[in-house]
């Protein structure tokens, strides 16, 4: 029954009886190879044997083959000018047709039966008059998507064309019949007896095999392939047709065969992702893996010129570090076949069990496996299980923040400071020299632990900053025995950045871009994540044999952010964007295949990125760091009368603005103003003087388009609202003298509020909620409060105290607030309180003034004079994106003269003064009864610095972005801290605060942080906006 | 509206720890709706007496005091014919810590004390003012017709 496909293409001259259509004569003889060979040499000169052989295959049969062979290696140069690198892509490894001895790697394997419609283009006999009949396919050579049916003498080797598949048959498997991807075996089902006309139907039972064509050698030479046809083409189209044609032509086939993939099946159980994929989940896919197994994998090494002893799973990540260099040892055994991730780009199928009709095939290759693997991309198949293997050197170090990526990243710089293998293979090679780039605010740090764990003095450190640079760095770093080149050069990006620009202009290329270093390492790497900015391209450009990035968070908003990390690391094929677009952001963006992408990020981040969390655990079921707890509280607080009143008004105003815009199509034209209303909306809920000054600390970008056109119409009008209200409050406040002596009265007079009532609603009363009165009574202050409307509202000049009737006023109140603010599960810090405080007592007074300071001023100073009694000498750090709100919270601090030791720590400060200001608050042993308060602007201060010293902090107000939140937090939550951690974040109840609190949680929806181009990305911000201002 | 707490405390106490002389029961179907009776006090025109008043808590209470009224006839210059009072901290006087119970008993005390120079009846006041005995007499006599 079988027919094998070299029939066609043997030596032997064939007779066919053509019918070609577009041939009018129709052509006896057949050219022998050689005889082809000859007349298409001389027609045109050298050219390639493969070009040879695929002209010869495609048009043996033409009326003219030499003719048309010429014009068609002329015409269409892209497959027919075949060179032998190009073949492994997608041309047919012809060879082994002819030389019937290359057997054993010529193969065909059955995959399914399928049957073909087919019409008849000739009036023939039915099926009883012809016998024993094979019936072969031939493809139209220059139309492949027309497929012959032809009639074959077995003896004479006449064939003779009956018909045609019908279209749709013919589009899948033409090509490939072309390609001999695949083979055809024709048996007829429906063909019915007597004269055939011309039109109509026979049916064809068509078994269908794979051939060895199909399967390229090996997958490497394969992937190597695909990289190339990416590398070599720009733009989105990066495979040529027949590549195309091919893969569609496999897939539909397969299709159609009904073969059996295992991954398929699988993938609809196990990965349920839908378009709702939270970035949480993202994020687990490095959290999980890789490291448990990394532990019984690696060994640990030991780091050496080192001080300090590593933790283990330190030493586990120098030891991955080494092996991601390869330093170490593959400590993977090839036992461990069966767990290797299968490249995603791949699918497995199963190999059907052929019917008992088809006998044993020629070549057949049978039972080694019971799989093979078809390439999504390429359409091309492999026996072998594809696996992705990584060979850039380096990766991503993704341990959370905390776990000591710095001792990690130079115990590695210290095991292997040089290329002790190619030294010389470039005259400007820096082999002994790392290149670390960190944000500005870390470089001192940095340098502090280089020479902290460095105990070697021939390693050193230069610092290759501001005035210290160096241009002719190739002197420094590539003379071999001269002297000894630093081991470690610190960097900013905005140097990196800098000389990146000055590339453009100077013809000459100097500093850090003239040398290649060994390594390089991005501290802090997530700042090259959008790949359009300068300093990204900058990175891009840093020339090193080894590459790697630390960061905590590497993906901050969206998938392309990762996708500049692998650029960077030069991780191939990845770091091809166009790949990266098509199986990695756009299945992510329309949610189709979103499992297979899932999968294949996974895949791809697997062996470049180690990440370890504080949570995890080693093999004795240790966490990794042992950190103490972290609380953080949401405070809500509530507007004071004045702040509410002009929150409300400039709220009112915000919305008739944005509404107004709206209705005119307007949104996102005055998108700046409407960020100014934001921002004014915000600096209220944190003090309304912030309205009266020209902030200039806040961190968004867009906003500081706003700060131009700071002082417009509304916000004159805002003052003149608040000048106001001042105006009325400006009588009788307390001095702070004055509140002292009342507090102690107060102290005297009620041991405990246990059992006091509040007069007027007849109710026990909360320390939570109590005022005391000037004249030291009890209320609770919603009663209060609704005492103090009433009377106003009848136009009493003066408000009575229920219970004496004496004056009282609002300026002139006190709160109290219960003693348990650092109460930890520490028994022994209750009795160290108590007996620090002989007194019984459970609450403590503060001054209440619903018109003075800032609600959250208010509410800070109170927590700062709590922890000032219950634990002097501590230390607390108080976030907010406002510096100007810094700096009235220092204003207002300072009156406390003592009582508070205040830093500040902001943007505006130079290197050298950031370095005093940590060393002093670090230093601050702040004496009796004091504590120590540093302010810092989150932008300057979140990241990377190490706070432990303090193990209270404040977030006076939230960002869109919560990570950016947690970093902070981080900054006191990490390796070295010893007490537990406890946060406040502060909220003003029913504002835009509560509304961006809203917001965080749904950026942290994947959908969001995907999309792509900018306009999107304002959209969406619009709808927040709109969201914002809703209610 | 539900009742405030403030109210329901306030009931239950005069019911659980009445004051001697006094009573208050609140109406089935209005809660804010009192009806006291008070006893007249020993040594006092009023004695045996038991008078009958009406209480009545506004919307507003405690912000504003209750409004309270006697149902019995009485003779008395800061009460007039319609039984309305004349008493400070009914009035101006008034403040949230004062509660019903201070509020009935400041006008037991008021029938102990009367107060003829800020009259509301003003010929109950000239009579107490002018002849004293003959006004405590009446006082006496309609206690005894009226109050009984």
């Amino acid at each position: 029954m079988f027919f094998d496909h070299s029939l066609q293409t043997t030596t032997e001259p064939i007779v066919v009886l053509d019918s070609d259509g577009d041939d009018s004569e129709p052509s006896k003889n057949v050219l022998s190879f050689a005889e082809f060979k000859a007349g298409i040499s001389a027609a045109l000169g050298q050219i390639s044997e493969m070009s040879i052989h695929r002209l010869y295959d495609d048009f043996l049969y033409s009326a003219h083959p030499l003719e048309k062979a010429a014009n068609a290696y002329l015409d269409s140069p892209d497959v027919y000018q075949i060179t032998a690198t190009k073949r492994k892509q997608y041309v047919p490894d012809i060879q082994y047709k002819k030389k019937p001895k290359t057997s054993e790697s010529t193969w065909q394997r059955y995959i399914g039966t399928i049957e073909i419609d087919c019409w008849c283009t000739r009036t023939t006999l039915g099926s009883a008059s012809i016998g024993e009949t094979k019936y072969v396919t031939v493809t139209h050579p220059g139309h492949f998507e027309v497929v012959y049916v032809d009639q074959l003498d077995e003896k004479t080797g006449y064939k003779r064309e009956i018909g045609r598949f019908n279209e749709s048959a013919a589009h899948s498997v033409g090509l490939l019949l072309q390609g001999h991807y695949i083979d055809l075996i024709l048996d007829p089902v429906y063909l019915p007896d007597g004269i055939l006309h011309i039109g109509d139907t026979f049916i064809m039972q068509a078994d269908c095999f794979v051939t060895s064509v199909l399967f390229p050698e090996s997958v490497s030479s394969q992937a190597d392939a695909f990289t190339r046809a990416f590398s070599g083409s720009k733009g989105d189209k990066s495979l040529d047709d027949a590549t195309i044609g091919r893969r569609s032509g496999v897939l539909r086939l397969f299709d159609l065969v009904q073969l059996q993939s295992p991954q398929l099946n699988k993938g609809h159980k196990v990965v349920s992702l839908g378009q709702n994929l939270e970035l949480d989940q993202l994020r687990d896919l490095y959290k999980s893996t890789q490291s448990n197994s990394l532990e019984s994998q690696l060994p640990e090494t030991e780091p050496c010129d080192f001080n300090l002893t590593l933790r283990p799973y330190q030493k586990h990540g120098l030891s991955w570090m080494l092996q991601r260099e390869g330093e170490l040892e593959e400590v993977k055994s090839d036992t461990k076949d069966d767990n290797e991730v299968i490249n995603p780009l791949w699918r497995e199928y199963r190999w059907p069990i052929a019917p008992k009709r088809i006998t044993k095939l020629v070549g057949e290759r049978d039972g080694d496996s019971n799989s093979f693997y078809l390439n999504l991309y390429d359409g091309s198949c492999s026996v072998e299980k594809p696996v992705i293997r990584s060979d850039c050197m380096g990766g991503i170090l993704a341990d959370e923040m905390g776990l000591g990526k710095t001792i990690t990243t130079l115990s590695l710089v210290l095991k292997c400071p040089m290329d002790s293998v190619d030294t010389h293979i470039l005259p400007n090679y820096a082999y002994g020299t790392t290149l670390i780039v960190v944000p500005m605010a870390l470089l001192s740090q940095w340098e502090k632990e280089f020479n902290r764990v460095n105990n070697k003095i021939k390693n050193r450190c230069f610092i290759y900053y501001g005035a210290d640079t160096i241009d002719n760095l190739k002197g420094l770093l590539c003379q071999k025995g001269v002297n000894v080149p630093p081991t470690v050069i610190l960097t900013t990006y905005g140097t990196i950045q800098s000389e990146w620009s000055r590339l453009e202009t100077r013809s000459q290329v100097q500093g850090l871009f003239s040398v290649k270093f060994f390594r390089i390492i991005l501290d802090e790497g997530h700042t090259i994540r959008n790949r359009s900015t300068k300093t990204a391209k900058a990175s891009y450009s840093l020339k090193a044999s080894r590459r790697w990035l630390l960061t905590g968070t590497p993906i901050v908003n969206r998938l392309e952010d990762l996708y500049s990390l692998i650029r960077f690391l030069e991780f191939e094929p990845w770091a091809n964007h166009s790949l990266w677009k098509h199986f990695i952001t756009a299945p992510f963006e329309t949610g189709e295949d979103l499992p297979l992408a899932f999968n294949l990020l996974k895949s791809i981040l697997d062996p470049i990125l180690l990440r370890r969390t504080k949570n995890q655990r080693d093999k004795n079921g240790k966490l990794l760091v042992e950190l103490p707890p972290k609380e953080v509280v949401i405070e809500r607080l509530r507007f004071n009368e004045k702040e509410e009143v002009i929150y409300n008004w400039l709220k009112e105003r915000a919305v008739s603005t944005l509404n107004e815009n709206f209705r005119r199509g307007l949104l996102l034209k005055n998108y700046s103003s409407i960020l100014t209303h934001l921002l004014r909306l915000r600096q209220v809920c944190d003090h309304i003087d912030l309205i009266k000054s020209q902030d200039q600390g806040d961190p968004d970008a867009e906003d500081k388009v706003v700060q131009q056109s700071i002082t417009n119409e509304s916000d004159e009008e805002a003052l003149a609202l608040i000048r106001e209200i001042e105006v009325k409050e400006a009588k009788g406040k307390m001095s702070i003298e004055e509140m002292k002596k009342i507090k102690v009265d107060i102290y005297s007079l009620y041991p405990t509020l246990e059992g006091v009532e509040c007069s007027i609603c007849t109710g026990p009363i909360d320390i939570k909620s109590c005022v005391i009165t000037e004249c030291k009574h009890c209320f609770c202050v919603g009663c209060l409060k609704e005492h103090f409307d009433f009377q106003e509202s009848h136009d009493k000049e003066q408000v009575l105290c229920p219970m004496c009737r004496s004056e009282i006023k609002k300026s002139r109140l006190f709160r109290t607030i219960a003693k348990q603010f650092v109460r930890g599960n520490d028994e022994k810090a209750d009795v160290l309180l108590t007996q620090v405080y002989e007194v019984d007592r459970n609450y403590l007074v503060r001054s209440f003034d619903p018109y003075g300071k800032s609600s959250k001023i208010n509410a800070l100073i109170s927590h700062l004079e709590q922890i000032k009694e219950e634990s002097p000498g501590d230390h607390v750090i108080v976030f907010s994106q406002f510096t100007s709100f810094l700096d009235i919270v220092e204003e207002e601090l300072g009156k406390y003269g003592n009582d508070f030791h205040v830093l500040k720590f902001d943007g505006r400060l130079g290197m050298e003064q950031r370095t005093n200001v940590l060393k002093s608050f670090e230093d601050d042993d702040v004496k009796g009864k004091n504590i120590s308060v540093l302010l810092i602007s989150l932008k300057a201060g979140g990241v990377g610095l190490n706070l432990t010293v303090a193990s209270k902090a404040f977030l006076l107000d939230p960002h869109w972005n919560n990570a950016v939140e947690f970093q902070a937090i981080d900054r006191l939550h990490r390796v070295g801290q010893t007490k537990s951690v406890k946060v406040i974040r502060f909220i003003m109840q029913d504002s835009i605060e509560e509304r961006m609190l809203e917001i965080q949680q749904k950026k942290n929806r994947l959908g969001e942080a995907l999309t792509l181009n900018d306009e999107e990305r304002r959209k969406k911000r619009i709808e927040e906006i709109q969201s914002l201002f809703k209610k | 509206m539900s009742l405030p707490k403030r109210i329901v405390r306030e009931t239950e106490r005069l019911i659980s720890d009445p004051v001697p002389g006094i009573t208050a029961v609140p109406h089935s179907d209005n809660m804010r709706y009192f009806n006291v009776t008070i006893e007249g006090p020993e040594s006092s025109p009023y004695e045996n007496g038991k008078f009958k008043l009406e209480l009545f808590l506004p919307d507003e209470y405690p912000m504003v005091a209750p409004k309270v009224r006697f149902l019995t006839k009485i003779y008395h210059p800061n009460i007039d014919r319609l039984g309305r009072i004349c008493l400070d901290v009914l009035k101006n006087n008034w403040s949230p810590a004062l509660q019903i119970r201070t509020i009935l008993l400041s006008v037991q005390a008021l029938l102990s004390s009367p107060n003829p120079d800020d009259p509301l009846a003003n010929e109950v006041a000239e009579e107490w003012k002018n002849d004293n005995v003959h006004a405590i007499a009446t006082a006496r006599e309609w206690t005894h017709q009226y109050a009984n």
